[in-house]
């Protein structure tokens, strides 16, 4: 099964790496969508945007409540990611598959040292739209289209497999609900507490 | 080898919040966080600094296909980075918004009782405003956030 995936795996990649050097403008659009700061800062604006916006209390206080959900989400997503990176080093398919190395990966990224599974960034992605979705679900949907792009961005440039990347996902969106329907309701009242300060600042 | 630096990051970083907080005022009509009174003038000028943030931090000097293709700061880095400047930024854009009412605009707005919720104060009234009211109003034994319209 295991053997199964990786051929799948590698099939998809190599053919995915076929387009990387046809066409500038898309390469450019990937290098762009795969850096480590334009999703990731684009992200964290939208959840600052989102933090002020609102028209009434009550909507106000869902939006924001969907902005904590989705930072304890990232935070507690990227632990897991943590633990599953130090139990099993997965490869890279640049490191699996090195002719992809240079005319590939180095042109669009950069070779990274972390393991492979599951793909950090999928995990972040998601773990932001997955945690904004349970409070909010037009702004969660939205979030989804800087999710998907940011992980299809590495599967372009040799870094991530696909399964790296539904792993990735997978952990954020178990995440998300863990955090949304079990930890959110259990630290109800430190949560609540945040929020009043915050509001009692002028700030929330 | 160039590579991305904190201090470039903190400046994107930077100016994209500020840009974004002017912008969201705006659209939100929160008035206390306004450096310009006038909506236009100030969605167009938020929209520029967040969209100069992005190009001044990606594209100037072909960054794109030399500094955004190699290994800079590292998550963690990134995360405090964000997280210090987005906070200095938010008080900044208070302070200076607040300073700027208190000097310049000296315009104080309709009084209405929705006004004491949280942040949408600002609609209102100064930062500085608010955070006087609400130390008054606890010091009288009231709760400063109990409105909730």
């Amino acid at each position: 099964m295991l053997g199964l995936i990786i051929r799948v795996d590698q099939s998809i990649v190599l053919w995915i790496s076929h387009l990387v050097g046809q066409s500038s403008v898309l390469d450019r659009v990937m290098i762009l969508l795969a850096s480590d700061y334009f999703l990731p800062v684009s992200i964290s604006l939208v959840l600052l945007c989102l933090w002020f916006s609102g028209g009434s209390f009550k909507e106000r206080d869902r939006n924001q409540k969907a902005c904590v959900c989705s930072a304890i989400t990232i935070g507690i997503a990227m632990g897991f990611v943590l633990v599953a990176n130090s139990i099993w080093r997965h490869p890279h398919p640049f490191q699996d598959m090195p002719q992809l190395l240079d005319p590939v990966t180095n042109r669009i990224f950069y070779p990274i040292h972390d393991p492979s599974f599951p793909s950090n960034s999928s995990c972040l992605t998601f773990a932001a739209a997955a945690g904004v979705w349970h409070f909010n679900r037009k702004w969660g949907y939205m979030m989804l289209l800087p999710a998907v792009l940011m992980p299809l961005a590495k599967v372009y440039a040799a870094v991530y497999y696909p399964s790296d990347i539904i792993g990735g996902i997978i952990v954020g969106i178990l995440t998300s609900y863990f955090v949304a329907k079990i930890f959110m309701p259990l630290l109800h009242v430190p949560v609540e507490v945040g929020v009043w300060f915050l509001r009692t600042l002028r700030l929330g | 080898m160039e590579f991305v630096r904190a201090w470039e990051y903190c400046v994107f970083v930077l100016v994209a919040v500020l840009g974004l907080l002017q912008l969201v005022a705006a659209v939100n009509g929160l008035k206390g966080m306004l450096f310009i009174r006038n909506r236009p003038v100030t969605v167009l000028l938020s929209l520029a600094a967040v969209v100069f943030a992005f190009w001044w931090f990606f594209y100037r000097d072909d960054r794109l296909n030399t500094v955004m293709r190699r290994t800079g700061l590292e998550g963690a880095q990134q995360f405090t980075v964000f997280c210090w400047t987005t906070f200095a930024a938010l008080v900044a854009t208070l302070v200076v918004a607040s300073l700027l009412n208190l000097l310049v605009y000296r315009h104080r707005a309709d009084d209405p009782e929705e006004r004491r919720e949280g942040v949408y104060q600002l609609r209102y009234v100064s930062w500085f405003e608010a955070l006087r009211e609400a130390i008054k109003r606890r010091g009288e034994g009231r709760a400063g956030t109990h409105h909730q319209g």
